[in-house]
């Protein structure tokens, strides 16, 4: 092999773009840092001075704009992006588990739905962390953030309707317990879906 | 905000260079140097030369373009392209399609009377 440019400058620029590179599969970044390094080769005599080296650089153009070209049609690589996080997920699904747990207590010791749902403001500020931590959960579809969010209250809320509409139509009897039953195993159920998803 | 006449560029290349790429190759093998020197003396389909490579390993990527390995006196081995079946016909197709491209865009343009 005859010599190939080595120069302060060019060896830079090598690596500004090697790193700027990062975000593109191995085997085109190879192609693309070999197709710039014999580009450079083939215009600037080995032992080339500053001045010339200067003015094949500037004709290349910045990294940047190569690594845009590289990068055009794909989304930008980010340093979070390809590992989404998934504590917020875990965390919301940790906290909905604690209130459907505390849901579950309240009405079997509650004296009537007023009491279950009275109980149930006690978790109001743990909701509101486990709503937002929903939110921003990127793991999740739109569909499975709302679902997260809103299941607590809905299950609180559901709670004491169906209590109230039992007790109404029904009085207090042994049977009440199995609708109640099946609105939580409903309830626990999506709260499983939703951790399998945040866990995957 | 108004676009810069840079902007304006940048968009109107997508789509074109990869073709004008293409068209450098219709008749003869040509390594990157070769093809960046003829794209880029007015700065109007490249403004930088650098831009090439990312595209070429596209395009080779995609099967248009193909590379082989030739030996130079002046120096390394060189990397040269060449158009494969499937770059030859998207050329074509882009030929076919650029000519009433270019005279809807200089029709209207003029306000939409030929």
């Amino acid at each position: 092999m005859s010599p190939r440019t080595t120069h302060p400058l060019v060896d830079a620029y090598l690596r500004d773009l090697e790193l700027l590179l990062h975000g593109i599969e191995p085997g085109e970044r190879a192609e693309v840092l070999a197709g710039v390094r014999e580009h450079l080769d083939g215009s600037l005599a080995p032992g080339a001075d500053d001045a010339s080296v200067r003015a094949v650089l500037a004709e290349l153009g910045p990294p940047q704009a190569i690594a845009d070209e590289a990068y055009a049609g794909r989304p930008a690589p980010s340093p979070t992006h390809d590992t989404p996080s998934r504590w917020q997920p875990v965390t919301a699904c940790a906290i909905n588990a604690l209130g459907l747990l505390l849901v579950a207590f309240s009405t079997v010791w509650a004296m009537g739905p007023w009491e279950v749902i009275a109980s149930g403001l006690l978790f109001a500020l743990p909701w509101c962390a486990a709503f937002a931590l929903s939110m921003l959960a990127r793991t999740w579809t739109p569909r499975q953030r709302l679902a997260s969010a809103l299941l607590y209250p809905a299950t609180l809320l559901g709670m004491g309707a169906l209590m109230a509409v039992m007790l109404a139509l029904v009085g207090p009897a042994f049977f009440n317990l199995i609708p109640t039953v099946a609105l939580f195993v409903l309830a626990a159920v999506v709260l499983v879906r939703l951790t399998k998803a945040a866990l995957r | 905000m108004v676009p810069g006449d840079d902007v304006i560029l940048t968009h109107l290349r997508r789509g074109a260079l990869e073709h004008c790429v293409l068209a450098m190759l219709e008749h003869e093998e040509l390594y990157g140097l070769d093809i960046a020197r003829r794209l880029t003396p007015d700065g109007v389909l490249m403004s930088s030369e650098g831009t090439l490579y990312p595209l070429l390993a596209r395009l080779r990527k995609a099967g248009l373009v193909d590379t082989t390995w030739q030996e130079s006196a002046e120096g390394p081995p060189r990397r040269y392209y060449s158009l494969t079946s499937d770059g030859r016909a998207s050329l074509a197709a882009f030929k076919r399609t650029w000519k009433p491209f270019r005279d809807a865009v200089d029709t209207a343009l003029l306000g939409g009377q030929p």
